[in-house]
């Protein structure tokens, strides 16, 4: 039953003939869990608090920072060091005290992911990283929890529904995360700010539609936004039941799953040296520096001497260095030069070393 | 034919460009066109990426028409 004021508090919907009163007690009865209280996480829980979900999940261990404020919109300058779950717990309940809100100031992680998903008709992906975005999907999977999926890079998002009445789910689409190469997980890729506020509302729009039941949810198919031209598409996504059965052949040994190592975020590719040993080492004439980020990333730091082979190119360039030469290889945090090692290692270089943390680490 | 090919997310960076014409031999399939496009672009070969034709994720080798359009589609991990 809906109390007087939540009548008059939720008018808006009450007056639309698609939601009504019967509308309303649904969204009062759902239960949703929001993965992440940050770019995505924060209009989704907005929305979605406005609108009267009854229960609202919210899981993230991470905590304010300043940059964050650039574009998670629920936090204040004086909340800067405080966890993002309980902030953000604290602000909606302001908004709308009649939702309960299930504060969990942690990571998901395989040994509370089951349990939690079972607890919720929904799940919301705000995360943003592969290997929580595996997880979910797989936990999504196991327990049968619909996923709302929404991704962002820089000005470009995606929104899915994944796990919905039989629908596909995220592996259907991309089966497994980008190995090592693919450069995403380097924090200092930017972002408009308005852009997870865009794809984050497309998030909350599509869990009130299965809340509510009406409309067209976008199960089976993928919705591309461009911010910068306003140039959107709905793609079809098909249903792979092999990436499936996958799933659901490993659910026993779900809780052991490292999905880190599987997302390759931590693999060691060989020797590693920090910056004050590269100091050292500068001047041994048989050695090699390669910077392997684009010619445009800044810091540069001439007095390293190091050759630019961007990795987009590393593997079609001729170093012209001998198979021995001693390499060390440098980007930006780290993480793109271990890719480079392994496409020099395939082309026979055997003396390789990667600069541990990146040449942010370098004074 | 002529078909479309529109990059997206890193892949567009990487190619430094957002769409693309690219000529095919009449009855050229999918698969066929990734070969065409891996040729062109050799750097693609370190990114994982979908390929919508016309709208519709690739699941299956169908044979290209002309003035289909094409999408590689990395996958993104923000939020």
């Amino acid at each position: 039953m809906l109390t007087e004021e939540e009548k008059y508090r939720y008018s808006r919907h009450i007056k639309l003939n698609e939601v009504g009163e019967p509308g309303q007690q649904k969204l009062k009865h759902a239960n949703v869990l929001v993965i992440g209280a940050g770019g995505l996480g924060c209009p989704v829980l907005q929305y979605l608090s406005a609108a009267g979900v009854g229960t609202i999940g919210i899981i993230d261990f991470d905590t304010i920072e300043l940059s964050n404020l650039q574009r998670q919109i629920l936090f204040t300058t004086e909340d800067i060091g405080k966890n993002k779950a309980k902030v953000a717990a604290k602000w909606l309940s302001g908004l709308n005290p009649n939702v309960d809100y299930i504060v969990y100031p942690e990571r998901l992680t395989t040994k509370n992911a089951l349990s939690l998903f079972n607890d919720f008709d929904i799940v919301v992906d705000g995360s943003d990283n592969f290997a929580t975005r595996y997880l979910a999907n797989d936990a999504a999977v196991i327990t049968n929890t619909p996923l709302v999926y929404g991704a962002i890079y820089k000005f470009e998002g995606q929104v899915s529904v994944f796990n919905y009445q039989n629908g596909p789910t995220y592996r259907c689409l991309y089966p497994e995360p980008p190995s090592y190469g693919a450069m995403t997980s380097c924090s200092d890729i930017g972002v408009l700010g308005v852009l997870p506020g865009m794809i984050g509302t497309y998030q909350a729009n599509e869990t009130l539609k299965i809340i509510l039941g009406i409309g067209e949810v976008l199960s089976g198919k993928l919705l591309l936004v461009k911010a910068l031209n306003n140039d959107s598409q709905k793609l079809s996504v098909s249903k792979d039941q092999q990436e499936i059965d996958k799933v659901m052949s490993k659910a026993d040994e779900f809780e052991n799953i490292d999905y880190d190592a599987l997302c390759n975020t931590t693999k060691s590719v060989g020797p590693e040296i920090n910056a004050s040993e590269l100091k050292q080492m500068l001047g041994n004439q048989n050695m090699t520096i390669i910077d392997v980020r684009e010619s445009f990333e800044e810091p540069r730091h001439k007095e390293l001497n190091a050759k630019n082979v961007p990795l987009g190119v590393i593997n079609s360039v001729d170093l012209e260095l001998p198979l021995d030469e001693q390499i060390v290889v440098y980007c930006q945090h780290g993480i793109r030069s271990k890719t480079a090692i392994e496409i020099l290692k395939k082309k026979g270089y055997q003396n390789l070393t990667n600069l541990t943390g990146g040449i942010v680490t370098w004074n | 034919m002529k078909v479309t090919v529109k990059y997206l997310g890193n892949v567009a960076e990487q190619l430094k460009s957002e769409y693309e014409y690219i000529e095919l031999p009449e009855a050229t399939t999918y698969l066929q066109f990734l070969e065409v496009l891996n040729t062109l672009h050799p750097d693609l070969q370190g990114f994982v990426y979908k390929v919508a034709i016309n709208q519709s994720i690739a699941t299956e080798d169908v044979e290209l028409k002309d003035d289909d359009e094409i999408a590689i589609l990395p996958p993104y991990s923000g939020g």
